[in-house]
């Protein structure tokens, strides 16, 4: 059930509300139990692919006064907003159908093994849902989004391109136009509030009508065909709720330019790209349009050519490389460098948004993952997570934890209840003994 | 429902000796690969006339959305470009159990219904004028006449009062068009109009199984054939009877194939099947391939025009995909590789008499999609072979895979790949590869013709093992392709293919889809693989025609 929600204020009212053009009396005392309460917590799920080089990945020292590696070394202005976390295994992976890839992308967020449908070859889809559409669930019904999921650069509509799910084979396709992305997040942004509050209401009375026309097909089809069908009637209610959805801008907040049209197919697109669309995320989170966002790099066995950095070879290939390859190690390093200054850059555009007594970034937790720890013999041990922002306080930041082999279930129940999802356990429970220990204060 | 578990056996990798790495492949259970025609089993899977295939929810995909709303509403825009792409299952964008929608779809949906309605032709849309007959009883009309097109059959009761109410509302409030322009905004988003509703007919006494209505073969018919919703003929032949039998279904499907809207469904099946949807984001060395970001698009029509017009003219004779020499290519891609000039940018069909290229191995977008970054690649074009073209399943590598293999300008391909063969982890699964994929060697990794590479001379002598008819050693893209061609497996991978194409799913080792590539097989066999036969033979089977019952769940 989506809680009730506020009537819809955009931008332009608040700003004439402010200005002392009287407006209805309820959507000030709104304005002002939102002042005085604490920022929303969001959550930014970040994902690149085909494992690491762990020799360059992990950090060395003590849990607090750890020495950044090469590769990690971008993200050392966010020292204290970080904690890093070596040796997490997805241990679901190893077990599941698919392939390595496959598997890995498919476990990630989900913790569960992928589905033996073999619509992939060897394996269907992910049985989700991923931990971020759990949380939407909980948190996400206030605003005009409940989640948004993006990608750069996406080649691939398998399951080694799919990495949230809302559901059991339910993938979530991510977008990977930053023009598309600029059209649903801020196509409306200003438009005038009456022509606004007459296509709010037109769309809903259309909406109401399509519900209907659902209700009344979906009692005469099968058991399976009705859970698809209540699906979209249940996402169709949900739009037309979130219409009515109070937009409550930040001082932040200011609608971004249009992205420029750009070749997307272009492998050298893909920093400009990236850009745009950690801009777009961040306003979406700026303005609270939504609290739960995902930006998927590629997909697994990512096959993207670094030529900005001089490299020639697709990552997958140079994942595969053996360890004492020099030449290739160097350039997986580079690669894997490059993913750790464009997650500071987004730190950075996060972390200079004032919300309260504090930043977006600290009311924010960002968790960088990976299918895999390791390219070459495709192992899931050590696969690679940093966290950064403290989700409002939760996590105790600044350090590096080396978790000892523990599986990433047990991280993705720690993630869920910093959201207050009381669980115990997220995914297989075969792979899951709790919460993390000692990431939380 | 009864279920024949035949052994599907003629075509796993497993009954081949000596794969030590590949001893135990994934025969899948759905669309592994071949299942045994009749002949395998001791059961004949006919002989079930009670049962009848699941039939899943299928929903409109991005093109089919797009081509519906063309013949619909004479709209041409494409609005679908803009919607999430459709996530795929046994390679094709059209499987049912892969379209589940997503709320940035369903918010798609409400956008471009929208701006579709916004700008609808109504002049062109209504049946008549509300100035003659009154706004009411036009709008009646406009309801009925459009329902039944939108919605792919009559409305029943129910929705026609659904509607005119809905009508009269916005009518009264904002007048005639707004209420017309609401009518068909709230269609376009409708479960009738976004999904393939199949509710069948009545069961027949003492069977699971029902026939679908006329109006829902219709629709099978266009989305499958067209990738569109019934034309009015569709209609009205449903509305007389005639798709109740498979006369009246085969007379429909022959009629439909001559039409220009199964070209345009050939080409989309040729780029999915041959794996090239997302060609476009293939990247090659620029230094090495200078050529290649310019042809790339025109390879990609070339293998699409290059299916339809083989499929779809002359003799349609499935073979000649295969052993044809000619392809389809303008000025700029018959330069790139190397052919007698042809002029202009408009594609026309190309000898490649006295040519290395023969059929589709040889087409520019196979090779290149099949190969790497900077060079060929034996691995992948082998198993582009074994899994589009035989329906193979492979396992997958094993844990540890360390790829050592030389640089690129080094040596040959094949010196290079020779680690594989040296290494006992990679050898079972990889002697099903290389031996495929040498024999394109001629070929680079963009496409293009070549008898040295780094100053050796190619060589291009193969071997196909555990493959049945096809088994044996050959020399280059020539005679793989002859082999291809002659073999009664690849025939039968190629009817799976469009079976799965057909009917949105996988076919189950179940008797009424291993009845109907039986079937199938044999139809296409006596027509001397003509495809469009085979295509013919897919409407008029059982498979293609009846559903389970639906048992609704105790639905209120």
């Amino acid at each position: 059930m989506t809680p009730l929600l506020r009537r819809p204020l955009s931008r332009r009212t608040v700003l004439r509300g402010l200005g002392g053009v009287a407006i209805a009396l309820p959507f000030l005392e709104v304005m002002q139990a939102r002042a005085e309460g604490a920022p929303p917590k969001r959550l930014i799920l970040l994902f690149s692919a085909n494992g690491t080089v762990p020799g360059a990945w992990a950090p060395t020292g003590g849990e607090t006064d750890f020495t950044f590696s090469p590769i990690l070394e971008p993200l050392a202005p966010h020292r204290k907003k970080l904690l890093v976390l070596g040796n997490v295994d997805l241990k679901v992976a190893f077990d599941s159908p698919g392939i390595a890839h496959q598997r890995g992308i498919g476990t990630l967020w989900t913790g569960r093994k992928l589905d033996d449908s073999h619509l992939f070859g060897l394996a269907g889809w992910g049985i989700g849902p991923s931990i971020d559409q759990v949380v939407a669930q909980a948190i996400g019904g206030a605003t005009r989004f409940g989640s948004l999921e993006l990608g750069v650069q996406v080649s691939d509509d398998t399951v080694a391109a799919r990495m949230c799910y809302a559901g059991p084979a339910q993938p979530l396709p991510p977008l990977v136009d930053p023009r598309a992305v600029f059209d649903r997040l801020f196509g409306s942004f200003d438009a005038d509030p009456k022509v606004a509050a007459a296509r709010r209401a037109h769309r809903k009375s259309v909406l109401d009508a399509v519900r209907a026309e659902f209700a009344a097909i979906s009692k005469r089809v099968s058991v399976d065909d009705r859970r698809k069908l209540d699906a979209h009637a249940t996402a169709i209610r949900d739009l037309e709720q979130r219409l009515d959805v109070v937009f409550e801008p930040g001082p932040a907040c200011a609608k971004p330019d249009e992205p420029p049209p750009l070749p997307l197919s272009d492998p050298a697109s893909f920093p400009a790209i990236t850009e745009l669309q950690l801009d777009l995320l961040t306003m979406a989170l700026t303005c609270d349009l939504t609290r739960v966002v995902s930006l998927q790099w590629s997909q697994a066995a990512s096959p993207t050519v670094f030529s900005w950095l001089g490299l020639t070879d697709l990552h997958h290939e140079l994942s595969h490389r053996s360890d004492s390859d020099a030449p290739a190690q160097a350039a997986l390093i580079a690669i894997h460098r490059w993913y750790a200054e464009q997650v500071a850059a987004l730190l950075t555009r996060l972390d200079s948004v004032q919300e309260g007594d504090g930043t977006l970034l600290d009311h924010s937790l960002v968790v960088w993952g990976n299918e895999m720890g390791h390219g070459n013999d495709h192992s899931y041990l050590s696969t690679p997570f940093v966290l950064a922002g403290s989700a409002g306080g939760i996590f105790k930041t600044g350090r590096y934890l080396d978790r000892a082999h523990q599986s990433h279930n047990d991280l993705l129940v720690t993630c869920l209840n910093a959201f207050g999802v009381p669980v115990n356990t997220f995914g297989d429970p075969a792979y899951c003994s709790g919460p993390m220990s000692g990431l939380t204060t | 429902m009864r279920a024949w578990l035949l052994p599907v056996a003629m075509f796993s990798l497993a009954v081949a000796g000596g794969l030590c790495a590949c001893s135990a492949p994934a025969e899948s259970p759905e669309a592994g690969g071949p299942a045994p025609s009749g002949d395998a089993g001791t059961v004949d899977p006919c002989a079930d006339t009670q049962s009848a295939p699941d039939a899943p929810l299928r929903r409109l995909t991005r093109d089919e959305y797009d081509h519906t709303v063309r013949d619909l509403l004479g709209d041409t825009s494409r609005p679908a470009r803009a919607f999430p792409p459709d996530s795929e299952g046994n390679g094709f964008d059209n499987q049912a159990s892969s379209q589940e929608a997503s709320p940035a779809l369903v918010e798609a949906y409400a956008d471009a219904a929208e701006a579709l309605a916004a700008r609808a032709d109504l002049a062109s849309l209504l049946p008549c004028s509300p100035a003659d007959i009154g706004p009411e009883a036009c709008g009646r009309a406009f309801i009925q006449h459009f329902g039944r097109r939108a919605f792919r059959r009559p409305l029943t009761a129910d929705e026609q009062s659904r509607f005119e109410a809905l009508f009269d509302d916005v009518r009264s409030a904002e007048g005639f068009d707004a209420a017309a322009r609401t009518v068909i905004e709230v269609m376009l988003q409708a479960p009738q109009f976004l999904y393939r509703i199949e509710l069948g007919g009545a069961p027949a006494e003492d069977t699971a199984r029902v026939r679908l209505t006329g109006y829902e073969l219709a629709s099978r018919l266009s989305y499958f054939l067209w990738s569109s919703m019934p034309d009015d003929a569709l209609l009205d032949a449903a509305a007389r009877g005639e798709l109740d039998t498979p006369e009246g279904i085969e007379a429909q499907a022959r009629r439909m194939l001559a039409d220009d809207r199964a070209r345009e469904m050939v080409r989309r099946f040729a780029v999915q099947w041959l794996g090239l949807s997302h060609f476009d984001d293939v990247a090659k060395d620029p230094v090495r391939y200078p050529d290649f970001a310019a042809v790339k698009p025109l390879m990609q029509q070339e293998a699409a025009l290059f299916v339809e017009h083989l499929s779809l003219d002359g003799t349609g004779d499935a073979s000649r995909l295969f052993t044809a020499e000619s392809t389809w290519a303008n000025d700029a891609l018959a330069q790139y590789y190397g052919l007698p000039p042809v002029s202009g940018e408009a594609f026309r069909e190309v000898s490649l008499k006295k040519n290395a290229r023969v059929g589709l191995l040889t087409l520019g977008a196979v090779l290149s999609q099949y190969g790497k970054f900077d060079q060929s690649s034996p691995v992948l074009r082998g198993k582009f072979v074994r899994e589009r073209l035989l329906c193979q399943s492979l396992p997958p590598p094993p844990g540890n895979v360390v790829l050592d293999l030389p640089p690129p300008s080094t040596s040959t391909t094949r010196e290079r790949y020779k680690a594989h063969a040296a290494n006992p982890a990679c050898s079972g699964c990889h002697a099903l590869l290389e031996p495929v994929g040498f024999g394109l060697e001629h070929f680079d990794g963009a496409g293009r013709f070549r008898t040295e590479e780094n100053g050796y001379r190619v060589d291009a002598h193969g071997e196909v093992i555990s493959a049945g008819d096809l088994d044996g050693p050959f020399e280059g893209a020539g005679e793989l392709s002859e082999r291809l061609g002659q073999s009664r497996q690849v025939k039968q991978c190629l009817a799976r293919q469009w079976f799965r194409f057909a009917v949105g799913r996988g076919e189950t080792t179940s008797a009424p889809d291993q009845c109907a590539l039986k079937r199938v097989d044999a139809a296409f066999a006596a027509s001397g693989y003509d495809v469009r036969e085979l295509l013919v033979a897919i409407t008029l089977t059982d498979a293609f025609a009846y559903r389970r019952a639906i048992d609704s769940g105790g639905a209120p």
